[in-house]
């Protein structure tokens, strides 16, 4: 079961089965996220671990692959008749939200658009203070950087937080709880009780 | 639902064409049934239907196949006792199309 | 009191309307299924909308069936709204499966050319995802609060109306609840729960099937799905015991109706004893039984295996057919219970009769409890109690149709994918020739034959036809390819769909039939050789 499970969430054991195409890009668009989400940590971890600071080098392809990967993702919803039946305009709120992510944060990393790293350092680290609220009380918020790329990412990574209890990304934690995935298959043996099943 | 009018008698069928009422049934109306579907009942048709009857009044549902093709065989012949022939006589299978027209009620279940 | 009445009479007039309307909308059509060429080619249709929203079943109308399973009996409810939320808001609290299967989708459309009715039929709503979404459309405009603050419009999901309860109707009954789509969704989400949830409701606002629910109605009050009163069964198995007795020249081998004390139990559809091919494995039972030596015994209290109950999340009608099988277990004092060759019948009995009427330590421990009869024929053959002459299936080259509720329903012989080795176990065990069809139409993802889960009525022959197109092709492809002339089958609803699709689609109905049809056909009776 373990196993099974496992194979699901790491390597997308069931969509390999049937789809090729949508399990590729599918797969490298959650790897690759996984990664950014990683390497983001260097904001927030003091000192920095070595396996994020090694994937630095890596992170411009990185972000690349992940771009790629969401605007397949998109191409697909819209060319392929059958997904593109059942695609609502959530479907493609949340991927295009991803993309505007993906693309300020590449366009930070050129020299027009790049902000002050170390303020944005101090930045993140101030807001994650636990003391944070009572200066935001005391109206002496943290003080951003003045980068308008910097604000744009910033606001659409809270945005996506704020939307994705809501939304269909809680698919992510959903399919914990998928019972025909992570249940053991042994009613024979073992006697399973159905809670409300009184008579 | 529809209903036929036979021998001057309206008579009620569902909506697969089998008899609501199993009273209702006379032979002049298995012929109309028959012709319905452009089938001549032949001696060899009434003899299956005969036999469904008269199984179906013992028995309040129509034989297995196989009872009716060993009676058939008893009656008409070893050459005759089989499916096959019984398919021939009855094109959408003896189990449906004789049971309807011998006014039995339509078999349900994984058959 | 004045007013209340006359607000219920206002409310009367209304729904009468909704129920006319209603009927109206879901009035039967004929509609005939034409079946399409074999090219041994399972081809994914472009999409037609509404190519299949004509087709729908026949409504159940007959007043004391309806009586007797507790369902409305005059048509649509005239508060058919406040019934329908109640119940779906029940369903939800009591099935969590069906309220995570609503709430986890994210439409990637790994399922969209998974199903076979989609395959056959190429309307969108057969899309499993699609079928799903109009289960989804209620529950976000019902069920979450920013359907029931913002409405339907901003949820994407939609309020209840008559047309609603149409496309339920139609689209729920084109589903054959087989869960391929579940093997390939990447949340296993399994759209039978959605539709077995879905009929459910439709019942209680008063939508009731005609097939499945006859069926279900005549298995609770009788005992099993063709009606067969007591006299009729034993007239039945009295004449296979004859039958057996005079081809095989054996004067001592039987079909046991009600002995006490037998060691097994034994449960098959009712089919079995009723209708060809399913009767030819029947045979094979009984010289299985005759010549491992083991006393056996079937019954006519629980003369049925199959268990339509399972087809509607409404658990009290699966558990009373399925008290049946154990009443007649203890009553009989029988120390095992072995199943015969049915689909649905196998997962029932496997799955949830330990939940409803265990725990079974009063039975043989040494065996599985209960025990499927493929298990039991491989067991035997592995340990030589059965002599076999594999030539007298020679004229045969033999493949196998996974049925659906047995390859995603319990594993069996307590190995991985033994629902899958096992059935292949006993086919290898009594004939020389065996191919299997192509890898994606079998075992995990094996397709439907067609007409599962209560679509087999003839009033859905149009869907039956369609549904059939994945199998038959693959068959098709085998039978061109490697010369394939039989395809043998455990589930009486294979069988009999079949056995009806064959001829339809041009090859001839004997090369469908059971694996213990081919058993009984290659098992040398009288020559014992030593457990």
């Amino acid at each position: 079961m373990i196993m099974r499970m496992a194979g699901d969430v790491l390597f997308f054991r069931s969509l390999s089965k049937g789809t090729t195409f949508l399990f590729i890009t599918g797969w490298v668009f959650h790897f690759t996220f996984l990664l950014m989400i990683i390497r983001h940590l260097r904001y927030f971890i003091h000192p920095v671990p070595e396996l994020i600071t090694a994937l630095g080098g890596a992170a411009m392809f990185l972000g690349g692959v992940l771009l790629v990967s969401l605007i397949l993702l998109v191409i697909r919803r819209v060319l392929e008749q059958r997904t593109a039946y059942v695609t609502s305009f959530a479907d493609y709120f949340v991927l295009l939200l991803i993309i505007g992510i993906v693309f300020t944060g590449m366009l930070m990393r050129s020299e027009v658009y790049r902000p002050d790293i170390i303020a944005v350092n101090r930045f993140v680290l101030e807001l994650f203070d636990i003391k944070a609220p009572l200066h935001m009380l005391g109206m002496h918020p943290a003080v951003a950087p003045g980068n308008v790329v910097f604000m744009c990412h910033l606001s659409l990574v809270c945005f996506l937080l704020m939307y994705f209890p809501f939304s269909k990304l809680m698919h992510s934690a959903g399919y914990l709880f998928s019972p025909t995935r992570n249940m053991v298959n042994n009613p024979r043996d073992v006697r399973h009780v159905n809670p409300w099943d009184n008579s | 639902m529809r209903s036929i009018s036979c021998e001057g008698k309206s008579i009620e069928l569902d909506e697969d064409g089998y008899l609501t009422n199993l009273n209702d049934w006379s032979e002049a109306l298995a012929k109309m049934l028959a012709s319905e579907d452009s089938l001549e009942l032949t001696e060899a048709h009434w003899e299956v239907i005969n036999f469904l009857r008269s199984y179906y009044q013992q028995y309040q549902i129509a034989p297995m196949i196989k009872i009716l093709v060993k009676e058939i065989k008893k009656t008409m012949g070893a050459d005759k006792g089989n499916t096959k022939y019984l398919y021939q006589l009855f094109p959408d299978g003896p189990a449906k199309q004789a049971c309807r027209y011998a006014g039995l009620p339509k078999p349900t279940g994984c058959v | 009191m004045a007013v209340d009445k006359s607000t219920d009479d206002s409310a009367q007039g209304d729904s009468n309307d909704a129920n006319t309307r209603v009927q109206e909308l879901l009035k039967f059509v004929k509609v005939k299924g034409k079946p399409v060429e074999l090219t041994g080619e399972i081809k994914i249709p472009k999409i037609k909308p509404n190519s299949f929203i004509n087709v729908k079943p026949q409504l159940l109308t007959a007043l004391e069936p309806l009586e007797r399973l507790g369902y409305p009996v005059n048509g649509l409810v005239p508060n058919w709204k406040e019934v329908f939320l109640k119940k779906m808001d029940e369903i939800l609290k009591k099935y969590r499966s069906v309220k995570l299967f609503l709430d986890i989708c994210v439409r990637c459309g790994a399922c969209t050319n998974k199903c076979h009715y989609f395959i056959g039929t190429a309307d969108p709503n057969n899309m499993p995802v699609a079928r799903a979404e109009l289960m989804r459309k209620v529950y976000r405009r019902y069920f979450t609060w920013q359907g029931k603050l913002f409405g339907s419009k901003y949820v994407n999901g939609s309020d209840l109306s008559e047309e609603l309860l149409v496309m339920w109707y139609t689209y729920f009954y084109q589903c054959s609840e087989c869960r391929r789509c579940s093997v390939f969704c990447p949340y296993g989400i399994d759209t039978a729960e959605i539709t077995m949830a879905a009929r459910e409701i439709l019942n209680s606002v008063g939508l009731v099937q005609k097939y499945a629910h006859e069926i279900i109605d005549k298995a609770q009050n009788i005992g099993n799905n063709l009606g067969m009163q007591k006299n009729a069964i034993i007239n039945a198995l009295e004449f296979v015991q004859d039958e057996l007795q005079e081809t095989t020249e054996i004067p001592d081998i039987r079909v046991p109706i009600d002995e006490e004390g037998a060691d097994v139990l034994f449960v098959t559809p009712s089919a079995d004893f009723f209708a060809s091919p399913h009767i030819e494995s029947l045979y094979g039972y009984a010289k299985v039984f005759h010549q491992a030596g083991i006393s056996w015994t079937m019954s006519t209290h629980a003369s049925e295996g199959g268990n339509f109950g399972l087809f509607i999340h409404n658990y009290g009608h699966m558990k009373k057919i399925n008290k049946r099988i154990w009443e007649a277990a203890r009553e009989l004092k029988v120390k095992r219970v072995i199943g015969g060759e049915c689909g649905h019948m196998w997962r029932v009995l496997s799955s949830y009769s330990n939940t409803m009427f265990g725990p079974f330590d009063w039975l043989d421990s040494r065996y599985p409890r209960p025990q499927h009869i493929c298990e039991f024929t491989l067991d035997l053959l592995k340990r030589g109690a059965l002599k076999i002459d594999k030539t007298a299936n020679d004229e045969f080259v033999v493949t196998m149709h996974d049925s659906c509720q047995v390859a995603r329903g319990l594993e069996m012989g307590g190995t991985k994918y033994g629902q899958f080795e096992i059935p292949r176990g006993v086919i290898r065990g009594v004939c020389n020739r065996y191919e299997d069809m192509p890898e994606n139409t079998i075992k995990e993802r094996t397709f439907c034959c067609g007409a599962g889960q209560g679509l087999l009525g003839d009033d859905m022959i149009a869907t039956r036809v369609k549904g059939a197109i994945p199998r038959m092709q693959a068959y098709s492809y085998v039978k061109r390819e490697k010369g394939v002339n039989f395809l043998a089958l455990i589930c009486a609803i294979c069988k009999a769909q079949l056995s009806k699709m064959f001829p339809t689609y041009g090859i001839p109905m004997e090369e469908v039939g059971g694996i213990h049809q081919l058993v009984g056909r290659a098992i040398v009776l009288g020559a014992k050789e030593g457990i």
